[in-house]
């Protein structure tokens, strides 16, 4: 079954060949549908229930596997049907750009990716797919990136859909702990014994947070309208027809595992219901083109995670159906949202009027598509209608007033977007509005087209596309077939009653609209607005976080560090009661005596003397004091090495002290010496704590005898501290000597640059 | 004398943490000098102090009189020889510092970049 | 061959001394010499990783004297691993200095290759008062390169990094005496018998010295709160030094390993060494490097955080310490290495090419031939953010699913996640203002091509994704080899100790 991992891994071969090829053969370009439509083909060639799969990472159990069921054919056929349209309109729309050949090579990869995520049946690889959509719907959000909206809103659109990626990364990793696997047909082989499961609420609640951002359902709906910033091939591509569409398709995925769930249906009603009344306010209120069609596509993802929620053989036909249906008339309409764009100059409703008789045949397409949407009898977008409305009465309380609600509101957008454009008195549009060239036309008409050809002949795809994917949903066939008269009189009913109140509503938009518009607080307190504060608070805490953090003053760092060593270290030493005082050994002699006070009394003078003179020389007295102490204390090497060095350090300091000022002023303030005096008695008197409970405790002294039995017979010395330096410990002396080496060299460095002190 | 050496020891530490607090790139290459001094004599007294005599193998050790331990001595060694060395490369950077900045203060003129 | 786990010490040592005694014979021979040494490297560590595979422990004992009187060097699984990682990252470091940053200041050369040895060396020794000198050697060298190039914030940085790290060794110092004086002993291997033999009446103090030099590894990893030092200095680094650093955080992270899987297993009394504090700990600095990733103003102190943010990483996962867990730090390590490595080549790269504006995030002209240098940001901000189809992925996936199911591994999962977010907005946002063009500028000078350097250190990248599952098996079995202990406690103090030796008052 070579041919199924082939569908998504063909198309990412192609997207380097594409950026590469079309880069020297803009020409080329069109041709790229070619792509599509052979994988469409491939789709509707390859046999139900085909899988692959191959190890991927074994020690995580990760699959490169994948399967094709109902659910994924249609969602695959969509993505490359209309992706073959989508490129051939691309290649066109954008003839000429400089950038092209870039465009074209992300859309490959995003339709790679969504291929891939569709036909992906392992949660993990579904992921990475999933998320390589997010970066690609970045970067076409991003392709006009000298408009700041657009920056934007690429930039939104991805932290979105990525934070609820990560949400949903969790659910995912809880999923397949729970499961036992990744393998997406194993889960649903488990039925519904994981909805049992401890953890079975955290895994939807997750994984719905990374579909609903996904599919922008309230409330994190605000940045697919904002995502109209991108070219119209991108809006009608990514943002209705299939990218948004994958939390849907992951719900649908796991609704059988998860239906049980009182949670998962009151979560994907309530939310999808939310939705669906917030897009329909918002599309009345809007009068850009484009951005009133993405409300309205905010609508159906609303309408279609209520209908996944309710667990009933119809709302599962009436989910697919509806897809199909929005797919189809939601990608043409954007597509000639874009040629009225490109055509009129604008994109502003209220001043699009009578462009029908320059551009008709633009026009025929879009009534053609806008009847479907409205739900004209004939078009397939009746029969959804229909079964919407059978379905929404099935569930009392709120749900039927809000479908009758929302539909009249489609209706609006339908007659808005799709018949007002184009009726009327001509506008002014400097008169360069006509039909486009046949390439841009093609999708839209053909895409429009198959909604009233599917309307008339539904035995087309209701056994073969509609009832599996249907079924896949509902986890049993669900023994529908489309086209049966769904519904009674009171669907009847309803649906006139929708269309009559829209058509109201639609002959009144000109007054509605501005009133709606008027309504501001729905934009100062929106999400979208919410975004924005969001994202400014988390630089203004992050920055004045990391300056607390960081202070920049070495004396804070060192503070800190010192304080919580030893706090530390002596805590842990209190903690089991290692506080204690060495076995009396032999008494210390006047002389070491003297010695300590001397040391002593020159570290108290290097604190308190101000010159700087007098801090080295109270420095030397301290370091003289120690070498004659390891010289009583039988080191003699010691006590030589300390003086050389002592020596070296006090002729170094010196030389050094005539570029220096002369006085060295404590930089403190008294509250701060305060502290920094208890803070070096604290951590002297932890030193010592530490240092008298070591030395209490009996030593071994098992090494030590060792090398002095064999310093004579083994390494030829005398001196047992020579015998471990050069030799038993050589490697410590070479490295000692390479740091000398070093600091010497980088010393000179230094030195060799300085300027003249201020 | 264990109880004399590990105050002497504390003191130094204080002081050397004073030092070092004190802000002054001159008082902190002092101040890690004083704290370098303490490390050293930690690790010499973790041989214990139990002898005066130097750990020469000169023939028959006399009875009752236990040698030093070698071992904590050239590792000090070796301590002592990299302070020496790493204390003289600050020395060199500080006074770089110095004569960039024209301060003296360890934090320069709190010049922030992040 | 016996003595391979020398090798990687003795190269770089060699080329320095070689690189000083040819001083004068020009930069070309410095950089011929440091790059061959630097390649043999690579391949010794290739030999290691090779010869270390099947669980064997190579050891060495210096001078021929038995381990724990002698200094024994042992390559283990964990030692080969950070010794390739070291090498894969100095090749690429040091090509991208040979574009003129070498000239910056003198001896470039010969600080990079000491760097190197120390960082080797302490990898490799079975001593801990060796791993003291070799820590001395890499950071020398490192506060060497860091001042390399000049200027007063450099200098700046320079002083604060040498000064907390001065104090650092000191305390590391301390550390030894006191554990010698309670364990008589620093031989790795030969201090898990001693603590495993250890009387009641001296557990206070060991534990004490262990504490100490545990705070001593924390800080030089960096993990907060000992770590507010990281991000200045390597923001103010040239780009091949930061990109070396990035190993250099690496350091304490596998002193603190080591300590905590040879040693402190032997007795029961180490316990609660590490657990109480170090997951807080690990989780503050996450959090501490996505505040900071967000707050920054400068791609390298982003950068900075990020690496701070991975340094966290792994010492949450050392901090919860099963198996699994290892197994998915030690899979997380190299790929966070080699990406911030990367990732700070390439803001040198991004930083030159912007000339005035730097590495600032602000808008600038933007340079002509733009695009080849975005595309590479695109693909390491995916590495490093872990988001798929990247190495940085499946590391976090391992992470997160060898968490635990109780309330630390709950907190793990959110600061991840939320990390992760927040290191994609930073990423999102920072590439959006440098590679976005902007028609109100003026189009700027075209950028200078990428160079090998960048090709090579981004080459990594698919690398690490097409081996994942091999390199997952070895983090797999490293984890296994260091859990079991006695491999390494065989090869690094071969002649079995007396069991209870005698004490003297």
């Amino acid at each position: 079954m070579l041919a199924l991992p082939a569908i998504p891994l063909l198309a990412l071969a192609c997207v380097p060949l594409v950026g590469w090829g079309l880069r020297r053969a803009p020409v080329m370009a069109p041709w790229l549908a070619a792509l599509p439509a052979a994988l469409f083909l491939l789709v509707l060639t390859t046999p139900d229930g085909a899988m692959f799969s191959l190890h991927w990472i074994p020690t995580l159990g990760v699959e490169l596997a994948f399967r094709l069921d109902g659910l994924s054919r249609l969602f695959a056929l969509l993505i490359a049907g209309i992706g073959a349209g989508v490129f051939l309109y691309a290649a066109a729309y954008l003839e000429g750009h400089p950038l092209l050949h870039r465009f074209l090579a992300v859309l490959t990869l995003f339709m790679a990716a969504m291929l891939g995520a569709v036909l992906a049946d392992d949660l993990l690889l579904l992921f990475a797919f999933w998320e390589l959509t997010s970066l690609a719907s970045f970067m076409l959000i991003g392709f006009d990136a000298h408009r700041a909206e657009a920056r934007r809103a690429a930039q939104q659109g991805l932290m979105v859909t990525v934070a609820g990626g990560l949400a949903m990364l969790a659910g995912l990793l809880l999923l397949g702990d729970a499961a036992g696997t990744f393998r997406i047909s194993a889960i649903l082989a488990q039925g519904s014994t994981l909805a049992a499961h401890p953890a079975a609420p955290w895994i939807v609640v997750l994984i719905a947070i990374g579909c609903f951002a996904k599919s922008a359902q309230w409330p994190l709906h605000f940045w697919l309208p904002n995502a109209m910033a991108a070219p119209s091939p991108v809006s009608a591509y990514l943002h209705s027809a299939t990218m948004v569409k994958l939390g849907v398709y992951l719900l649908a995925r796991l609704n059988p595992a998860f239906e049980a769930l009182a949670l998962w249906q009151g979560l994907l009603i309530g939310v999808g219901t939310a939705t669906m009344l917030a897009g329909a306010v918002l599309a009345l209120r809007e009068r850009d083109l484009k951005r009133k069609l993405a409300w309205s596509t905010v609508v159906a993802l609303g309408t279609l995670v209520a209908l996944i929620g309710i667990e009933d053989p119809l709302a599962a036909t009436a989910a697919v159906v509806f897809l199909l249906v929005h797919a189809l008339y939601k990608a043409s309409l954007f597509l000639i949202a874009g040629i009225v764009d490109k055509k009129a100059g604008t994109r502003d409703a209220m001043q699009l009027r009578g462009l029908g008789r320059r551009m008709p045949i633009t026009a025929a397409a879009a009534l053609l598509a806008g009847l479907s949407m409205a739900g004209a009898p004939g078009f397939i977008g009746a029969f959804a209608k229909d079964l919407l409305f059978t379905v929404q009465l099935g569930v009392p309380r709120l749900l039927p007033a809000v479908a009758l609600l929302v539909n009249a509101a489609m209706v609006v957008v339908a007659g808005v977007v799709a018949a007002r454009p184009f009726m009327g008195k001509p506008m002014e549009t400097g008169g360069v509005a006509k039909d486009p060239a046949v390439a841009l036309l093609v999708a839209p008409i053909v895409l429009a087209t198959l909604g009233l050809v599917f309307g008339m002949a539904p035995h087309l795809i209701s056994a073969a596309i509609i009832e599996p994917a249907a079924g896949a949903i509902l986890g049993r066939p669900t023994g529908i077939a489309l086209g049966e008269k769904q519904g009674g009189t009171v669907v009847m009913t309803m649906s006139f009653a929708a269309l009559g109140l829209g058509l109201l509503m639609f002959l009144g938009w000109r007054r509605l609209q501005p009133t709606l518009a008027g309504q501001t607080w729905l934009d100062t307190y929106g999400p979208d607005a919410g975004y924005g504060r969001a994202m400014r608070a988390v630089s203004a805490v992050a920055v004045a976080l990391t300056r607390r953090v960081q202070g920049g003053s070495l004396r804070g760092y060192l503070a800190a560090n010192l304080a919580l060593v030893f706090a530390g270290a002596a805590l842990v030493l209190v903690a089991r009661g290692g506080l204690a005082l060495p076995l009396p050994g032999p008494w210390a002699g006047p002389a070491q005596l003297a010695l300590a006070a001397v040391i002593l009394a020159g570290a108290l003078a290097a604190c308190r003397l101000r010159a700087l003179f007098g801090q080295v020389m109270a420095a030397a007295l301290v370091g003289f004091g120690v070498g004659i102490l390891f010289l009583t204390l039988g080191a003699a090497d010691l006590a030589f090495t300390q003086f050389t060095v002592e020596i070296l350090a006090i002729v170094l300091l010196v030389a050094i002290l005539a570029r220096l000022p002369f006085h060295a002023p404590d930089a403190r303030r008294a509250p701060e010496r305060r502290r920094d005096a208890l803070l070096a008695a604290g951590v002297g008197a932890a030193g010592t704590a530490i240092l008298l409970a070591v030395l209490s405790v009996p030593f071994d002294p098992f090494i030590t005898e060792w090398m002095g039995k064999a310093a004579v017979p083994e390494a030829k010395g005398r001196n047992v501290v020579n015998v471990i330096i050069v030799d038993f410990r050589a490697l410590d002396t070479l490295g000692e000597i390479a740091v000398l080496l070093i600091a010497a060299l980088a010393a000179t460095v230094l030195l060799r640059r300085t300027g003249k002190p201020g | 004398m264990e109880l004399v050496l590990a105050t002497g020891i504390g003191g130094l530490v204080a002081s050397g943490v004073w030092l070092l607090l004190r802000e002054r790139a001159f008082s902190v290459v002092l101040g890690l000098a004083m704290l370098s001094y303490a490390a050293n004599l930690f690790i010499f007294a973790g041989g214990r102090l139990s002898a005066e005599v130097p750990p020469l193998v000169l023939g028959e050790v006399a009875a009752g009189t236990m040698p030093a331990d070698p071992l904590p001595q050239a590792l000090v060694l070796t301590a002592i020889v990299i302070s020496f060395g790493t204390t003289a490369f600050l020395v060199a950077l500080a006074l770089r510092a110095i004569g960039e900045s024209g301060t003296d203060h360890v934090d320069g003129g709190r010049e922030q970049e992040r | 061959m016996i003595h391979l786990p020398l090798l990687p010490v003795l190269v770089p040592l060699v080329a320095a001394v070689l690189q000083l005694a040819s001083h004068r014979a020009g930069i070309g021979m410095a950089r011929a010499i440091g790059l061959a040494a630097v390649a043999l490297t690579l391949l010794l560590a290739a030999a290691l990783a090779w010869a270390t595979r099947d669980g064997t422990v190579l050891a060495v004992a210096l001078g021929d004297w038995p381990a724990p009187f002698g200094i024994p060097f042992a390559a283990d699984g964990l030692a080969a691993t950070m010794v390739a990682v070291t090498a894969a990252v100095a090749l690429p470091a040091l090509l991208a200095a040979t574009d003129g940053t070498d000239r910056l200041g003198r001896h470039f050369h010969p600080f990079f290759q000491f760097q190197l040895a120390g960082l080797n060396g302490a990898f490799l020794t079975g001593d801990l008062f060796n791993l003291f000198v070799f820590f001395e050697v890499l950071l020398i060298a490192s506060y060497a390169l860091l001042a390399h190039g000049g200027g007063a914030a450099r200098s700046r940085a320079g002083l604060h990094y040498v000064v907390l790290n001065l104090a650092g060794s000191l305390l590391f110092l301390v550390g030894l005496g006191l554990l010698y004086g309670t364990l008589g002993t620093l031989n790795i291997a030969d201090l898990a018998e001693r603590v495993a033999a250890l009387p009641a009446e001296a557990v206070p103090p060991a534990r004490a010295a262990f504490a100490l030099l545990l705070a001593v590894f924390a800080f030089k990893a960096a993990l907060l709160p000992l770590g507010f030092w990281l991000p200045h200095a390597y923001g103010a680094a040239t780009a091949p030094v930061a990109a070396l650093f990035a190993v250099l955080t690496k350091v304490g992270i596998y002193a603190i390993l080591r300590l905590s899987t040879a040693v402190f297993p032997a007795a029961d009394w180490t316990a609660g060494l590490l657990a109480p504090w170090l997951m807080p700990v690990a989780l503050a600095t996450i959090i501490a490097g996505t505040v900071g990733t967000l707050a920054a103003r400068r791609l390298g102190v982003m950068a900075a955080h990020l690496l701070l943010l991975s340094t966290g990483m792994l010492a949450a996962a050392m901090a919860e310490g099963s198996t699994r867990m290892l197994a998915a730090m030690l899979y997380y390590l190299p790929h966070t290495t080699l990406v911030s490595a990367a990732l700070f080549l390439l803001i040198g790269h991004i930083a030159r090419a912007r000339g005035e504006a730097a590495d600032r995030i602000e808008h600038a002209p933007r340079p002509e031939g733009w695009s080849a240098i975005g595309a590479a940001w695109l693909v390491l901000a995916i590495a490093v953010t872990g988001l798929p189809p990247l190495s940085g992925f499946p590391g976090k996936v391992m992470l997160l699913s060898a968490a635990p199911a109780t309330a630390m591994g709950a907190a793990m999962w959110v600061v991840l996640i939320l990390s992760g977010f927040a290191g994609a907005l930073a990423m999102a946002r920072a590439g959006s203002v440098i590679f976005w063009e902007r028609p109100d500028l003026p189009p700027a000078a075209p950028a200078p091509r990428p160079g090998a350097a960048l090709a090579l250190a981004l080459a990594f990248v698919p690398l690490l994704v097409l081996g994942a599952a091999p390199l997952s098996a070895h983090a797999q079995a490293v984890a296994e080899q260091i859990r079991a202990r006695q491999a390494y406690a065989a090869a690094a103090l071969p002649v079995p100790q007396p069991p209870m030796r005698e004490r003297r008052p």
